[in-house]
């Protein structure tokens, strides 16, 4: 089953988690995720899987786009997790975007490129590595 | 499958009139078996975890477990039905 998200992230701090993707009651593999600027601020930030394993917060559940029904599936999570992701180990990309609204970068993979396991490891994330702006972002994914 | 009462709260202080946070509460009903606590969560509908001012989904104070907020859509109809059921019943 086909899903996506869209959200204005909150965390615009340096060292801080942006945005985390969790899957949920199964397991996910992403397509797409994509950010744009929301302020006119410089940004550098970058793409892959937290160093611990996140707990808690509230999952914002993605809309299933191919308006199938069933339990809830993954989403994002902005901040208020009570383990909060750590830093990737290693990013599985970087990006510094020049600091106008709108500026923006998408990245898309091929089905099972990347596997979430049902929240039993550690999540991908978007990192700030600098005091950023907040992000208009989207990610798509099959449950 | 109890239902609980949440405070969200909306820290998007840019997108306030006074720049202050937003705290507001709802109901939400377990229902969803959290992977690595194994502990049941609470499924919120979406449209109740809404900030009120600015229509960012809020986050829950809730340190039990995770919180899932489901879209308020068609693909959900069943358990947004069964959701709303379940809130009336503890509130009667």
């Amino acid at each position: 089953m086909p899903y996506e998200r869209g959200d204005l992230t909150t965390t615009a701090t340096a060292a801080s988690v942006s945005e985390e993707f969790r899957a949920v009651g199964r397991d996910a593999t992403i397509l797409e995720w994509g950010i744009a600027l929301n302020a006119a601020t410089a940004s550098i930030f970058g793409l892959g899987l937290s160093g611990n394993t996140p707990a808690g917060g509230t999952v914002a559940v993605g809309a299933n786009t191919a308006r199938g029904g069933g339990a809830p599936g993954g989403g994002t999570i902005l901040s208020g997790q009570s383990t909060p992701p750590t830093i990737p180990s290693t990013f599985w990309r970087r990006y510094g975007l020049p600091g106008a609204i709108g500026n923006g970068v998408f990245w898309a993979w091929n089905l099972d490129d990347i596997i979430i396991p049902n929240a039993a490891g550690a999540s991908p994330i978007i990192w700030n590595l600098q005091l950023n702006s907040v992000f208009n972002s989207y990610i798509k994914w099959e449950e | 499958m109890s239902v609980v009462e949440l405070t969200f709260r909306c820290e998007r202080l840019t997108s306030h009139r006074d720049g202050q946070s937003r705290e507001w509460t709802a109901f939400g009903q377990e229902r969803v078996m959290d992977p690595l606590s194994q502990e049941f969560s609470p499924v919120v509908v979406a449209t109740d975890a809404m900030c009120p001012e600015c229509s960012n989904t809020g986050v829950a104070d809730y340190q039990a477990a995770t919180v899932y907020v489901i879209p308020a859509d068609e693909s959900n109809r069943e358990s947004i039905s069964q959701i709303r059921e379940a809130i009336e019943g503890a509130e009667a």
